[in-house]
Protein backbone atom coordinates (compact mmCIF):
# COMPACT_ATOMS: atom_id res chain seq x y z
CA UNK A 1 0.00 0.00 0.00
CA UNK A 2 1.27 3.41 -0.91
CA UNK A 3 0.44 6.55 0.89
CA UNK A 4 -2.96 8.10 1.10
CA UNK A 5 -2.83 11.70 0.39
CA UNK A 6 -6.61 13.36 0.07
CA UNK A 7 -7.22 17.72 -0.33
CA UNK A 8 -9.85 20.03 -1.51
CA UNK A 9 -9.22 22.56 -3.50
CA UNK A 10 -11.29 25.94 -4.51
CA UNK A 11 -10.20 27.20 -7.93
CA UNK A 12 -11.36 30.57 -8.89
CA UNK A 13 -8.80 30.84 -11.76
CA UNK A 14 -9.60 30.33 -15.16
CA UNK A 15 -7.07 28.19 -16.99
CA UNK A 16 -5.06 25.86 -15.35
CA UNK A 17 -4.13 25.20 -11.52
CA UNK A 18 -2.14 22.69 -9.43
CA UNK A 19 -3.61 20.25 -7.87
CA UNK A 20 -0.62 18.23 -6.25
CA UNK A 21 2.59 18.13 -7.35
CA UNK A 22 4.17 14.56 -6.94
CA UNK A 23 7.14 13.94 -4.50
CA UNK A 24 10.54 13.16 -5.47
CA UNK A 25 10.79 9.59 -6.12
CA UNK A 26 6.92 9.05 -6.02
CA UNK A 27 4.30 8.40 -8.59
CA UNK A 28 0.40 9.24 -8.11
CA UNK A 29 -2.50 7.30 -8.59
CA UNK A 30 -5.85 9.09 -8.66
CA UNK A 31 -8.50 6.78 -6.50
CA UNK A 32 -11.07 9.60 -5.89
CA UNK A 33 -12.29 12.57 -7.52
CA UNK A 34 -14.93 15.02 -6.58
CA UNK A 35 -16.02 18.27 -8.62
CA UNK A 36 -18.41 20.76 -8.38
CA UNK A 37 -19.33 23.46 -10.10
CA UNK A 38 -20.15 26.71 -7.98
CA UNK A 39 -20.72 29.03 -11.49
CA UNK A 40 -23.51 30.39 -12.59
CA UNK A 41 -22.52 27.53 -16.60
CA UNK A 42 -21.65 24.68 -17.46
CA UNK A 43 -17.98 23.96 -16.43
CA UNK A 44 -15.73 22.21 -19.41
CA UNK A 45 -12.77 20.58 -16.61
CA UNK A 46 -9.71 19.02 -17.76
CA UNK A 47 -7.39 16.64 -15.52
CA UNK A 48 -4.01 16.59 -16.49
CA UNK A 49 -1.14 14.27 -15.83
CA UNK A 50 2.54 15.94 -16.07
CA UNK A 51 5.59 13.94 -16.97
CA UNK A 52 8.15 16.33 -16.45
CA UNK A 53 7.18 19.35 -18.57
CA UNK A 54 5.42 17.59 -20.99
CA UNK A 55 1.57 17.20 -20.37
CA UNK A 56 -1.26 15.14 -21.06
CA UNK A 57 -5.10 15.72 -21.01
CA UNK A 58 -6.35 12.11 -18.94
CA UNK A 59 -9.38 12.80 -18.75
CA UNK A 60 -12.43 16.09 -19.39
CA UNK A 61 -15.52 16.43 -17.86
CA UNK A 62 -18.55 18.70 -17.73
CA UNK A 63 -20.01 19.58 -14.77
CA UNK A 64 -23.81 21.59 -14.83
CA UNK A 65 -24.08 24.56 -12.50
CA UNK A 66 -24.38 23.20 -8.80
CA UNK A 67 -23.73 19.89 -9.35
CA UNK A 68 -21.05 17.81 -7.82
CA UNK A 69 -19.42 14.74 -9.81
CA UNK A 70 -17.58 11.71 -7.81
CA UNK A 71 -15.35 9.44 -9.29
CA UNK A 72 -14.43 6.62 -8.12
CA UNK A 73 -11.31 4.57 -8.78
CA UNK A 74 -12.30 2.20 -11.74
CA UNK A 75 -13.86 5.54 -13.16
CA UNK A 76 -10.86 6.88 -13.52
CA UNK A 77 -7.37 7.09 -14.75
CA UNK A 78 -5.48 3.39 -14.59
CA UNK A 79 -2.46 5.29 -15.22
CA UNK A 80 -0.10 6.88 -12.74
CA UNK A 81 0.84 10.14 -12.67
CA UNK A 82 4.75 10.76 -12.03
CA UNK A 83 5.25 14.60 -11.70
CA UNK A 84 2.02 17.04 -11.11
CA UNK A 85 -1.68 16.69 -11.70
CA UNK A 86 -3.23 19.76 -12.70
CA UNK A 87 -6.46 20.69 -13.35
CA UNK A 88 -8.07 23.27 -16.21
CA UNK A 89 -11.44 24.85 -16.14
CA UNK A 90 -13.21 27.48 -18.36
CA UNK A 91 -15.43 28.37 -15.11
CA UNK A 92 -14.85 29.54 -11.61
CA UNK A 93 -15.47 28.88 -8.83
CA UNK A 94 -15.08 25.01 -8.91
CA UNK A 95 -14.39 22.85 -6.09
CA UNK A 96 -12.06 19.68 -6.27
CA UNK A 97 -11.47 17.17 -3.77
CA UNK A 98 -9.49 14.58 -4.45
CA UNK A 99 -7.64 11.89 -3.12
CA UNK A 100 -4.53 9.99 -4.45
CA UNK A 101 -2.28 6.84 -3.30
CA UNK A 102 1.83 7.75 -3.47
CA UNK A 103 3.39 4.94 -3.98
CA UNK B 1 1.32 -2.82 -8.75
CA UNK B 2 2.51 -6.06 -7.42
CA UNK B 3 1.27 -5.50 -3.66
CA UNK B 4 -1.93 -5.20 -4.56
CA UNK B 5 -2.68 -8.84 -4.99
CA UNK B 6 -5.26 -10.16 -2.69
CA UNK B 7 -2.99 -13.15 -1.72
CA UNK B 8 -0.22 -10.73 -1.79
CA UNK B 9 2.57 -12.52 0.69
CA UNK B 10 5.70 -10.81 1.97
CA UNK B 11 8.84 -11.07 0.23
CA UNK B 12 10.63 -13.47 3.17
CA UNK B 13 14.47 -13.37 3.56
CA UNK B 14 15.77 -16.26 2.14
CA UNK B 15 18.59 -16.90 4.65
CA UNK B 16 19.00 -16.34 8.61
CA UNK B 17 21.45 -15.95 10.78
CA UNK B 18 24.28 -18.79 10.98
CA UNK B 19 23.53 -20.28 7.80
CA UNK B 20 26.25 -20.00 5.16
CA UNK B 21 26.30 -18.81 1.46
CA UNK B 22 28.97 -19.45 -1.47
CA UNK B 23 29.75 -16.33 -3.20
CA UNK B 24 32.59 -16.85 -5.93
CA UNK B 25 34.20 -20.04 -4.88
CA UNK B 26 34.28 -17.93 -0.51
CA UNK B 27 31.82 -19.19 2.28
CA UNK B 28 30.32 -16.99 4.11
CA UNK B 29 28.45 -17.08 7.43
CA UNK B 30 25.00 -14.53 7.76
CA UNK B 31 25.41 -12.92 10.68
CA UNK B 32 22.62 -11.16 10.55
CA UNK B 33 19.72 -10.19 8.78
CA UNK B 34 17.38 -7.13 8.25
CA UNK B 35 15.13 -5.44 5.83
CA UNK B 36 16.59 -2.87 3.43
CA UNK B 37 15.59 0.48 3.31
CA UNK B 38 13.83 0.87 0.02
CA UNK B 39 15.88 2.43 -3.08
CA UNK B 40 13.99 4.27 -5.25
CA UNK B 41 14.78 5.95 -8.57
CA UNK B 42 12.43 8.02 -10.78
CA UNK B 43 12.97 9.97 -14.28
CA UNK B 44 10.18 11.51 -15.96
CA UNK B 45 10.16 12.85 -19.44
CA UNK B 46 12.07 9.94 -21.06
CA UNK B 47 12.28 10.70 -24.79
CA UNK B 48 15.28 8.19 -25.92
CA UNK B 49 17.08 5.59 -24.61
CA UNK B 50 18.15 6.49 -21.46
CA UNK B 51 21.69 4.96 -20.08
CA UNK B 52 21.42 4.52 -16.55
CA UNK B 53 24.54 2.88 -15.96
CA UNK B 54 25.85 1.60 -13.35
CA UNK B 55 23.62 1.10 -10.66
CA UNK B 56 25.76 1.36 -7.61
CA UNK B 57 26.25 5.12 -8.71
CA UNK B 58 22.72 5.44 -8.12
CA UNK B 59 22.85 4.11 -4.70
CA UNK B 60 22.13 0.62 -5.17
CA UNK B 61 25.24 -0.97 -3.81
CA UNK B 62 26.16 -2.85 -1.09
CA UNK B 63 29.11 -2.55 1.78
CA UNK B 64 31.57 -4.46 1.42
CA UNK B 65 30.30 -6.99 4.36
CA UNK B 66 26.80 -7.08 3.10
CA UNK B 67 24.68 -8.75 0.58
CA UNK B 68 21.97 -7.28 -0.37
CA UNK B 69 18.91 -9.49 -1.34
CA UNK B 70 16.93 -7.25 -3.44
CA UNK B 71 13.82 -7.41 -6.01
CA UNK B 72 13.16 -4.56 -8.10
CA UNK B 73 10.18 -2.80 -9.07
CA UNK B 74 9.63 -1.33 -12.39
CA UNK B 75 6.80 0.99 -12.84
CA UNK B 76 6.09 3.09 -15.92
CA UNK B 77 5.36 2.89 -20.18
CA UNK B 78 8.95 1.43 -20.35
CA UNK B 79 10.97 -1.80 -20.44
CA UNK B 80 14.60 -2.05 -19.05
CA UNK B 81 17.53 -3.72 -20.04
CA UNK B 82 19.51 -4.98 -16.87
CA UNK B 83 22.73 -6.40 -17.17
CA UNK B 84 23.42 -8.28 -14.29
CA UNK B 85 27.09 -8.64 -13.75
CA UNK B 86 28.19 -12.32 -13.29
CA UNK B 87 24.74 -13.72 -14.64
CA UNK B 88 26.22 -14.36 -18.16
CA UNK B 89 28.08 -17.41 -16.58
CA UNK B 90 31.77 -17.90 -16.69
CA UNK B 91 33.14 -16.88 -20.64
CA UNK B 92 36.61 -16.39 -21.91
CA UNK B 93 38.50 -14.11 -20.10
CA UNK B 94 36.22 -13.69 -17.21
CA UNK B 95 32.72 -13.90 -16.08
CA UNK B 96 29.78 -12.84 -18.89
CA UNK B 97 27.23 -10.50 -17.84
CA UNK B 98 23.57 -11.57 -18.81
CA UNK B 99 21.21 -8.60 -20.47
CA UNK B 100 17.45 -9.09 -20.37
CA UNK B 101 14.60 -6.69 -20.95
CA UNK B 102 12.20 -5.88 -18.18
CA UNK B 103 8.68 -4.09 -18.24
CA UNK B 104 6.32 -3.42 -15.63
CA UNK B 105 4.41 -6.49 -15.86
CA UNK B 106 7.68 -8.42 -14.75
CA UNK B 107 6.86 -9.82 -11.48
CA UNK B 108 9.20 -8.94 -8.26
CA UNK B 109 10.14 -12.29 -7.58
CA UNK B 110 11.77 -13.10 -10.80
CA UNK B 111 13.94 -9.49 -10.66
CA UNK B 112 15.13 -10.75 -7.09
CA UNK B 113 19.32 -10.85 -7.23
CA UNK B 114 21.98 -10.35 -5.08
CA UNK B 115 24.39 -7.96 -5.19
CA UNK B 116 27.67 -8.08 -2.45
CA UNK B 117 29.52 -5.83 -1.59
CA UNK B 118 30.55 -3.54 -4.77
CA UNK B 119 32.00 -6.45 -6.86
CA UNK B 120 29.53 -8.98 -6.95
CA UNK B 121 25.77 -8.93 -9.14
CA UNK B 122 26.22 -5.44 -9.43
CA UNK B 123 23.89 -4.03 -11.99
CA UNK B 124 23.66 -2.03 -14.91
CA UNK B 125 20.32 -0.64 -16.80
CA UNK B 126 19.30 1.07 -19.63
CA UNK B 127 15.75 2.29 -20.15
CA UNK B 128 13.66 1.90 -23.43
CA UNK B 129 10.72 4.40 -23.24
CA UNK B 130 8.04 2.14 -24.43
CA UNK B 131 6.20 5.97 -25.26
CA UNK B 132 7.22 9.35 -25.90
CA UNK B 133 7.39 10.93 -23.78
CA UNK B 134 7.67 7.94 -20.89
CA UNK B 135 8.58 8.19 -16.96
CA UNK B 136 10.20 5.68 -15.42
CA UNK B 137 10.28 4.60 -11.61
CA UNK B 138 12.60 1.79 -10.24
CA UNK B 139 12.08 0.57 -6.48
CA UNK B 140 14.23 -1.91 -4.73
CA UNK B 141 12.94 -3.82 -1.52
CA UNK B 142 14.90 -6.47 0.43
CA UNK B 143 16.55 -7.85 2.87
CA UNK B 144 20.34 -6.98 3.96
CA UNK B 145 22.33 -9.71 5.16
CA UNK B 146 25.46 -9.06 7.28
CA UNK B 147 28.11 -11.50 6.50
CA UNK B 148 31.84 -13.08 7.47
CA UNK B 149 33.98 -15.23 5.73
CA UNK B 150 33.92 -18.55 6.65
CA UNK B 151 36.70 -20.66 8.00
CA UNK B 152 35.95 -23.95 6.75
CA UNK B 153 33.62 -25.26 4.01
CA UNK B 154 30.14 -25.42 6.43
CA UNK B 155 28.42 -28.96 5.56
CA UNK B 156 25.38 -27.07 4.03
CA UNK B 157 25.26 -23.67 2.06
CA UNK B 158 23.53 -21.58 -0.51
CA UNK B 159 24.83 -21.71 -3.69
CA UNK B 160 22.86 -18.59 -5.49
CA UNK B 161 22.91 -19.09 -9.14
CA UNK B 162 25.24 -17.10 -11.25
CA UNK B 163 27.39 -15.74 -8.46
CA UNK B 164 28.83 -18.84 -6.48
CA UNK B 165 31.23 -20.13 -8.81
CA UNK B 166 35.03 -19.39 -8.39
CA UNK B 167 36.01 -17.17 -10.85
CA UNK B 168 39.51 -15.31 -12.04
CA UNK B 169 39.73 -12.08 -14.07
CA UNK B 170 42.79 -13.12 -15.79
CA UNK B 171 41.71 -16.69 -17.10
CA UNK B 172 44.19 -18.59 -19.19
CA UNK B 173 41.82 -20.98 -21.12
Amino acid sequence: MGVRVSDSKTISVIGESDLLVIPADYIAYLKRLSVSNGATALATIQIIYYNGTSKKTVMTLKVATGETIVLKEDELPLEACPTKIAVSTDQQPIVVDYSVELS
Amino acid sequence: MGEYFFFYKEFNPRLKPREFIQIRGEFYEIKECRPMLPWTFKRTNITSNVELGDLREQGLKARSNEILDVRLRIDGPVKVLFRIEGAGGDVFGGWGALERYVDETAPSNLLENLIMGDAVGWLWAKIVPLVIPAWCRLKAEGYVYVVEKAGARPQTYATPAYIASAYTTTSTR
